[in-house]
């Protein structure tokens, strides 16, 4: 059986100045419907790529080398199937500001996607108000239409969020692909934010990709974990499992450097970034910044094996079980 | 009683007494003042030698506002500002020179605090140019320091990645031999692989050149890190302050108990840490007429009638301070 959503062996690769830069390697990932996966890694590590080729909304010097997308059993990466697969996905950005058009009202705004996305199709102005304003009480902006009749800047970073929401929910999308849709805001404000998104994972049936770097978030709002390094998925599993006992040693990092309430971690931190050639390395991603890394970790690239009931780790070092031993 | 007027030295650092901030809103054409809000009201707090003292809360909240206030760059409308034992508010020339270069900020964005035309050495030699104190050496001993090595020295800012930024705005910081360091969320914008590194830096360099740090950030698991003492602010007025360890071991303002149930956290030790009595869903109950209460009490859940009247800032033994009737 065929999952709601899934992305099998992707490649992809960005054309800079006559040179082909290797972006995404062999990344795969599935997702069933009412589901939420949070996407982890650093900056540079290709979780935002990663959701714009499901959405099909790619950066134009970027190139999908090899790997399939299905959607709803329908393969995303034809232009048919990406224009069927727009109309049941909606995307919600980190800075809801520069996503938002500063010179017209909300409900200009709202109306131009109920517009777009009836192709033509006629709807009185009553029907389009209360779909407007369903979609606004569905992502708990309340106040008797008055936003409305608001513009961007008369809101707050929470509210503008919450528009943002409102507006992906517009079209009652199946699958909401939020990136770092709290990084903005107030840890309060996040908290809401990230409740409404878990409510409507669970009452509206709808899926949800999660792209963060915060990995608190990614534990308490989703079900499964993808861990990313330069391109690659180095770790799946559910998240419970993964942040319990990670196998990778990035992701051991990752949790490490997490400063904690109660002082349980020692916030080491990981030497060094995410550098080019880390993507294109005959041997592990990770292993120019990996404290673990034996000679076999320099010459091949490990896949990625179950080592735990669904947990997937990509580290030759976890396999031999070495993680527990150090 | 304030913090302040209680029996401590004048070996503080920084003294502030009682200091408020409030900013016009001016629109139309006569730029006529169509609204006041107040950024920061009676804040009083010491800053004592060698210490880090946290400041947390949300977006405006005051804390920039405060921070720009000891770095002169707001004078506060009441209140004073004592740096020493002394007013900075009546400093001369020479004196906010002098003033300048014993209190250094590093800011939250590196890409945006660091000129994009100029090379690292510029960048950490330029407060020296300005002091005179220019040397062969200096900039190489100031990169040591953070961790860089020489071959940054001819590097542009756009060819450093993040956390390498922020190390040079640190040594540009550190190049006078500051005495204070105000750090404004000087890892907001940084991974954590990468903030778990620089916070480790600052507090090398602590122990090494014996500095005090202000430390302005809204992350409270990074607070419990980093602050010996801790400051929550809530629109402009403290809410609690006292030992860091002691405030999240027991959270006494609701505000701060509400700010600690909402921290997303990665381990089951640290979800028992959370206060357990914060309500899932807080409902917003507008204020209506006093404007003298408790500036929390619209999102309160203790809220009783008794909270239109301020608080009080007390301290309830340990010098834990805090601004609530049911504490």
């Amino acid at each position: 059986m065929t999952s709601f959503l899934e992305i099998n062996g992707l490649n992809l690769s960005v054309h800079s100045d006559g040179r082909v830069l290797p972006i995404l390697s062999d990344v795969s990932l599935t997702l069933e419907r009412s589901e939420a996966v949070a996407i982890v890694g650093e900056t540079g590590s290709g979780k935002t790529l990663t959701a714009r080729a499901v959405m099909g909304v790619l950066p134009k010097n970027a190139v999908i080398r090899s790997g399939t997308i299905t959607f709803n059993g329908v393969n995303v990466l034809t232009k048919e199937g990406a224009a069927a697969a727009r109309e049941h996905i909606a995307m919600i950005f980190q800075n809801p500001m520069s996503s938002i058009n500063p010179l017209f009202r909300v409900e200009d705004q709202m109306n131009d996607v109920l517009n777009w996305s009836l192709h033509g199709r006629k709807e009185t102005k009553e029907e389009k108000t209360s779909r407007i304003r369903s979609a606004l009480e569905g992502a708990q902006c309340y106040g008797d239409g008055k936003i409305l009749r608001m513009f961007p800047f008369q809101l707050s970073g929470g509210m503008r969020q919450r528009v943002m929401i409102a507006m992906a929910l517009l079209r009652k999308p199946s699958l909401l692909i939020a990136d770092e849709p709290t990084t903005a805001l107030d840890v309060t404000t996040q908290k809401e934010i990230l409740s409404l998104l878990t409510k409507l994972t669970k009452e509206e049936k709808m899926s949800l990709i999660l792209i963060t770097h915060n990995l608190g978030i990614a534990r308490e709002s989703s079900m499964k974990t993808y861990v990313m390094y330069a391109g690659r998925v180095v770790e799946a599993g559910p998240t419970a499992q993964i942040f319990r006992k990670p196998l990778h040693p990035y992701t051991k990092g990752l949790i490490d450097s997490i400063p904690s309430l109660d002082k349980s971690r020692s916030m080491e931190g990981i030497d060094g970034e995410i550098a080019q050639q880390d993507r294109a390395a005959v041997g592990c991603c990770f292993a120019s910044r990996c404290s673990y890394a034996i000679d076999k970790c320099l010459t091949r690239q490990p896949e990625l094996k179950e080592l735990a009931p669904g947990q997937k780790v990509a580290c030759y070092v976890a396999e031999q079980g070495g993680l527990r031993v150090v | 009683m304030l913090p302040n007027r209680e029996a401590c030295g004048s070996s503080d650092i920084y003294s502030l007494e009682e200091v408020s901030k409030t900013f016009e809103v001016k629109s139309g054409l006569a730029r006529s003042v169509r609204a006041e809000i107040q950024a920061v009201s009676g804040v009083s707090f010491r800053v004592r030698p060698s210490e880090t003292f946290g400041i947390i809360g949300e977006t405006g909240s005051g804390k920039t506002t405060i921070a720009k206030m000891m770095l002169l760059v707001y004078r506060p409308d009441t209140g004073r500002i004592l740096f020493e034992g002394e007013d900075i508010s009546k400093f001369k020339d020479a004196q906010i020179r002098d003033y300048r270069r014993k209190v250094q900020t590093v800011f939250q964005d590196p890409t945006s605090s660091l000129n994009p035309r100029h090379k690292v050495r510029d960048l950490v030699e330029a407060p020296l140019k300005i002091y005179h104190q220019a040397s062969e050496g200096k900039v190489n001993s100031l990169l040591k320091l953070v961790n860089l090595d020489d071959s940054y020295l001819q590097r542009y800012p756009h060819t450093l990645s993040g956390g390498e930024k922020q190390r040079v705005a640190i040594a540009r910081a550190l190049a006078l031999n500051p005495e204070v360091l105000i750090l404004d969320e000087p890892t907001s914008a940084l991974d954590v692989s990468v903030q778990a590194k620089i916070i480790a830096l600052l507090k090398d360099l602590k122990t090494r050149l014996k500095i005090t740090y202000v430390f302005i950030s809204h992350d409270l698991s990074l607070v419990a890190n980093f602050c010996d003492r801790t400051l929550v602010v809530y629109r402009g007025k403290m809410c609690e302050m006292g030992e860091t360890g002691e405030i999240f071991k027991n959270p006494l303002h609701p505000y701060t108990r509400l700010l600690l149930s909402s921290v997303p956290v990665v381990s089951d030790s640290e979800i028992r840490v959370k206060p357990a009595d914060v309500p899932e869903e807080i409902p917003t109950v507008p204020i209506n007429g006093h404007s003298e209460g408790c500036v929390f009490r619209d999102r309160c859940w203790l809220r009783e009638d008794v909270c239109d009247t301020g608080p009080k800032f007390i301290d309830k033994g340990k010098e834990h301070w805090v601004a609530c009737h049911f504490a």
